[in-house]
């Protein structure tokens, strides 16, 4: 036993499954990475941003779910929703934000917006196209209101501007890049 | 008597390095640990200002190691946390374990007391030693020129 045991979110061997697993689902826009046996009973929001943040990065949780030491472990910094780099929201309300889209000359300032749905499954189906997909996909988040889908179609229409969303259950979640267009719902 | 809380990780670092980690490791046995920021250790830089013009500089790199956890025993609850000039991160996390031991008054808040006068002392007599050295240093720019005239 060490002096102190870090939680095993906040391993470092943790963090390298985390970004292997979201890498892959990344290239694959639609497929669902489960990370229930990585997360000691975390939510899978929160894997996802520890994969991605850092003390270089920016974070506007307009869930109000992360603890001070969730904020504190993630060592990143806070921000408006319409500058920062990543985006914590629920999907249950449309949004009511303008995120960065990122420029012309830096489209990598797109915000990656991390949002929580009831479930990545059984609700209405979704059809996917895009890099990365062969042919078609299908996703069929639940609880994912329809003005998300409308929002986000806005913010990527001018690619290769736009903003990267993950979305997120409890345990699971799944990468919907700018490049993916979506259709259905 | 208890010294200010800002003294307990500078005090406990100087009593005897033995005895801080066996009574540490006591409590953390019969306790729960839980980090509340990451145990951070590295290099930071200290800033000083001239005592001439008040302007700030860097000294230079200092091993720095800090640890903030929240110490949950039968008898009660409490944060902990140390900063200290080293980069000795068990100690230092020993120290926060100290710490929080002292502000929730556990049982081993005795010993924990007579560790911080022993540290106590012996930073009187690291002072007092340093302050005799640089005393040693000090020059009389008067004298040096009635001695050139």
């Amino acid at each position: 036993m060490s002096v102190l045991d870090l939680p095993r979110l906040w391993r470092p061997a943790t963090h390298q499954a985390l970004f292997r697993r979201i890498l892959d689902v990344a290239a694959r826009p639609g497929r669902i990475a489960d990370l229930s046996d990585l997360l000691d009973g975390r939510p899978a929001a929160l894997a996802a941003l520890a994969t991605f943040c850092d003390n270089t990065q920016t974070l506007a949780d307009l869930t109000g779910t992360l603890t001070r030491t969730d904020l504190a472990f993630l060592d990143v910094g806070r921000a408006a929703p319409d500058a920062a780099g990543f985006i914590l929201a629920s999907g249950a309300e449309p949004p009511d934000l303008a995120p960065r889209l990122g420029t012309l000359d830096a489209p990598e300032g797109g915000a990656t917006l991390v949002v929580l749905v009831d479930s990545l499954s059984d609700g209405p189906e979704l059809t996917l196209r895009g890099p990365g997909i062969k042919g078609t996909g299908t996703l069929a988040p639940q609880g994912l209101a329809p003005g998300w889908l409308a929002a986000r179609a806005r913010w990527c229409a001018d690619f290769p501007m736009g903003v990267d969303m993950i979305l997120t259950d409890a345990t699971r979640l799944t990468v919907l890049p700018r490049t993916t267009q979506i259709e259905g719902a | 008597m208890r010294p200010d809380r800002e003294d307990w990780a500078a005090a406990l670092a100087a009593a005897d390095k033995g005895r801080v980690a066996a009574l540490a490791d006591r409590i953390r046995a019969r306790a729960t640990v839980e980090p509340l920021a990451p145990p951070r250790e590295g290099l930071m830089l200290m800033q000083l200002r001239d005592s001439v013009a008040g302007a700030a500089f860097h000294l230079g790199e200092i091993p720095m190691a800090r640890v903030h956890l929240r110490l949950t025993a039968p008898e009660g609850v409490a944060e902990g946390g140390a900063a200290l000039m080293s980069d000795d991160l068990a100690l230092v996390t020993r120290l926060a374990i100290l710490d929080a031991a002292l502000v929730a008054d556990l049982p081993e808040a005795p010993e924990i007391e007579a560790l911080l006068a022993e540290g106590m002392a012996v930073r009187v007599e690291t002072r007092a030693q340093r302050a005799l050295a640089l005393d040693r240093t000090r020059v009389d720019f008067q004298l040096l020129s009635e001695d050139d005239a």
